[in-house]
């Protein structure tokens, strides 16, 4: 069992992921944020969970931080390199596994590994090599021969996860990571995430699921209404997870229009 | 219920004119396109009909036989057409369609949904007798009187024969079907059978354009018209049922037997119609629903070399293209048979020509002609952002550059249109159409052109993608941006080749050998065309793509 990992004064440096005053309208002239002035940090080593309600803003938050939808206010960097103004930069420093498990279904699983190392600029030669350590964990077998179309929801979420860990990203984002796996599988992906960020690696997912981000995160950040709503550390999440719940159950509604 | 889903199908069928989706310029285009092939097939019907009805058996002039016998081949034609249609629909409508799975789960009766479906697909069988029967007996009428038995007959020909076609269709329908499902993970045979096909309906078009050229120049065709043609056209007017009794009333003859006939026949069918298609109906629904493929079982793993990201980008499309069957068919059959269709109608056209306006103008046909065939080709490219689906948008969390997104598309979908432009070119010069340096320079301006054409397309579907809400299913081209890039590519094709011949005529009048000058301003158009499709497709690309989200608004 992988403990978590208490983050040293050179880690608090280390800031990997810093998101300012972020915002978002989905309609230019509607008057509705999805976010509103949303800011936290990820650093290096760290498990940040995005906890909070169906509708809170989690997913914006994560499309807005990985470039898949504009933003209207506020900088996102990821390792000092602006989303918005060096995107590529930036972008080669995380990869970003989505909620709906959005793949390119035509390729096969190995086709898929081969496309997202293509993409990352993964050797030829450590391609085998990351994969038989992803195979280890997430156990897709000979079905990676095969065209993803026929996949079940479970394996789709497995190749996407395989696919988004090729390049060994610094920042691994995912959006809702247990939705539809098996208990196994679940705990395989937990542990996984644990000892990732062990290896010196950041975690940014969203969740609201308590007892898996009681269970690894090292901050929890809360979100209500589209906005940050409170930054739990280490400490808190701690105690068996009493004050994360706490903290949920008297939260305020999912927006407030 | 019934009423709800009935109005959900027909919002949908009207979704170009209304709501999110409202392309009422495509589906302008579309209408105009119809009404021009009509106007062109009935021109040929009239003109047919002159020769047709002036046939004389043992030296007897006999109008009603004769134009019996051509109406029931041609009603015989319009059922087999509207046969395929009834397959094609059914198969996409109650088969394929992506609300099948919506509806398996909710509290409807699965005999609703269907009703519903049906209706639906018998309005769209309605319209398409309508848009042939129609314009078929208005153009006979030269030869005929307008009966009231007459229009009355062809008004409700237009209700009877959906509904003849939808049973054989529905027969048909779950065969097609099973050999889709058989076929679906053995692409490369299905890519073959369809080119092979394809290549044959050519094969086949070539006579019909063969027979229309005659028709309108020679007067030859009358000898095509001989005894043994005659005694079959007589023997399929008497055997061809139900078309024939559609024919013979529609012509007054025995009115009440052939009527009652025809009556009793589409009663029949439409009973037999709804029971075969409601049988397969859920028969086929449960076996999608449960359905699993694999293609291949082998635990041995082989990854590829790095690649540049844009050939990466470009194998993600291969993949796409050549695993979804109507995709390889519009990529790879139409591009390979294009230049037999163009030789086909080489030979065909430059006789018209010669006869008709009595100029030599093979270089200048052959480049109309591969333009205008190269823009069918190139219709391809109007679904390059729309057929990768909501993937599309994972590409932007990637270190990918916009602009290679867009590149590694278009340089894919050149790759087959050069390559169609220069086996046409080739097939020019090696039947002697065309000089080598003639040959050269159509391949120059095809390419151009094809360039063109793909770069318009792909930023046109860009600005307003229609992904699909199924990853695994396929995208139906946007109407209007196809109907917009056939239009174009004839235009251009009329424009350049036009430009060509009408300069070559100028010149040769005051003796000037002008061919250079000829080149030079199709190449100035070309260039010109290529620059500005290309600076369409690259101007605000960057902020296109970052402030695309879900659904590109």
């Amino acid at each position: 069992m992988i403990t978590k990992r208490r983050r040293g004064a050179e880690d608090e440096e280390a800031e990997l992921l810093k998101v300012e005053h972020l915002s978002k309208k989905y309609s230019k002239r509607g008057k509705v944020y999805a976010v509103r002035d949303v800011s936290f940090e990820a650093c290096k080593g760290e498990i940040v969970g995005l906890l909070g309600a169906n509708g809170a803003g989690k997913t914006t938050t994560l499309k807005c931080i990985t470039g898949m939808i504009p933003i209207t206010e506020g900088e996102i960097f990821v390792s000092g390199h602006s989303v918005k103004a060096e995107p590529v930069k930036a972008k080669q420093k995380f990869s970003f596994v989505t909620d709906n498990h959005s793949v390119f279904v035509k390729m096969t699983g190995r086709q898929y590994l081969d496309f997202m190392s293509d993409v990352y600029k993964v050797p030829s030669e450590k391609r085998k090599e990351r994969y038989e350590i992803l195979e280890e964990r997430f156990r897709l077998g000979a079905a990676v021969n095969d065209v993803i179309s026929s996949y079940s929801h479970g394996m789709r979420q497995k190749i996407c996860m395989m696919g988004s860990l090729m390049h060994e990203p610094e920042l691994w984002i995912l959006d809702e990571p247990m939705l539809g796996l098996d208990p196994k599988t679940q705990a395989r992906v937990t542990d996984f995430i644990k000892g990732w960020a062990e290896s010196g690696h950041t975690v940014l997912f969203s969740t609201h699921n308590l007892y898996v981000a009681a269970e690894i995160c090292t901050k929890a950040v809360i979100i209500a209404g589209g906005r940050v709503s409170r930054i739990l550390e280490e400490r808190d999440i701690d105690l068996g997870g009493r004050r994360l719940m706490e903290y949920w159950y008297n939260m305020g509604p999912a927006r407030e229009e | 219920m019934f009423g709800v889903l009935l109005k959900k199908q027909l919002r949908e069928k009207f979704s170009p004119f209304s709501g999110a989706r409202r392309d009422v310029a495509g589906a302008v285009l579309s209408v105009i396109l119809t009404a021009a092939l009509i106007a062109v097939s009935v021109a040929v019907l009239i003109r047919l009909a002159e020769v047709y009805v002036d046939i004389r058996i043992n030296g007897v002039r006999d109008v009603r036989a004769r134009m019996t016998e051509l109406m029931t081949v041609i009603y015989a034609v319009i059922f087999v057409l509207g046969v395929f249609s009834g397959v094609r629909n059914i198969n996409f409508e109650l088969f394929e369609s992506e609300d099948r799975a919506i509806f398996m789960a909710l509290p409807i009766k699965s005999g609703t949904v269907f009703y519903s479906k049906l209706v639906v697909l018998y309005l769209k069988q309605i319209v398409l007798f309508a848009l042939t029967v129609i314009p078929v007996n208005m153009a006979l009428l030269a030869h005929t009187e307008p009966t009231p038995l007459y229009i009355g007959a062809t008004i409700g020909a237009c209700f009877i024969f959906p509904a003849l076609t939808l049973v054989f269709s529905s027969i048909f329908c779950f065969p097609v079907f099973m050999i889709k499902r058989l076929l679906r993970s053995g692409y490369l045979v299905t890519l073959l059978l369809t080119t092979g096909v394809m290549a044959a309906l050519f094969f086949g078009y070539r006579y019909v354009l063969e027979f229309i050229r005659q028709l309108f120049t020679t007067g030859e065709i009358r000898f095509f018209f001989n005894e043994s043609v005659m005694n079959g056209m007589m023997t399929f007017t008497e055997y061809a049922y139900p078309v024939n009794f559609l024919a013979r009333l529609v012509m007054n003859t025995d009115p009440a037997r052939n009527g009652a006939m025809l009556g009793v026949t589409a009663l029949i069918a439409l009973a037999a119609g709804f029971a075969v298609v409601s049988l397969l109906y859920n028969k086929v629904n449960l076996m999608r629903a449960t359905q699993i493929r694999h293609t291949r079982r082998s635990a041995r793993v082989r990854f590829a070399h790095r690649k540049n990201i844009v050939l990466g980008l470009m194998g993600k499309e291969f993949f796409l293209i050549y695993r979804t069957p109507s995709y390889a068919f519009q990529y790879f059959s139409v591009a390979i048979t294009m230049p037999l269709m163009v030789y086909f109608c080489m030979g065909i056209g430059v006789d018209l020509l010669r006869q008709l306006v009595m100029i030599d103008a093979s270089a200048e046909l052959g480049l109309f002609l591969v333009l205008a065939f190269g823009a069918l080709t190139n219709t391809f490219a109007a679904t390059n952002i729309s057929r990768d689906g909501s993937a599309f948008y994972t590409l932007k969390a990637m270190p990918i550059k916009p602009r290679s997104i867009i590149n590694a598309k278009v340089i894919f979908s050149s790759v087959i249109a050069v390559f169609s432009v220069l086996v046409s070119a080739l097939v020019l010069y090696f039947a002697d159409f065309a000089k080598l340096s003639e040959a050269a320079f159509i391949f120059l301006i095809g390419a151009m052109m094809g360039e063109a054409q793909i770069a318009f397309a792909t930023r046109k579907d860009l600005n307003r993608p229609e992904f699909s809400s199924d990853d695994d299913s396929e995208v139906r081209e946007s109407t209007g941006t196809v109907s917009l890039i056939i239009i174009i590519g004839f235009l251009t094709g009329l424009v350049t080749g036009g430009l060509a011949l009408f300069m070559s005529i100028y010149f040769a009048g005051r003796g000037v050998a002008a061919e250079t000058y000829i080149r030079l301003a199709c190449f100035a158009l070309a260039a010109a065309l290529m620059a500005l499709a290309f600076t369409y497709l690259y101007k605000g690309l960057d902020k296109r793509l970052y402030e695309m989200s879900e659904g590109g608004k």
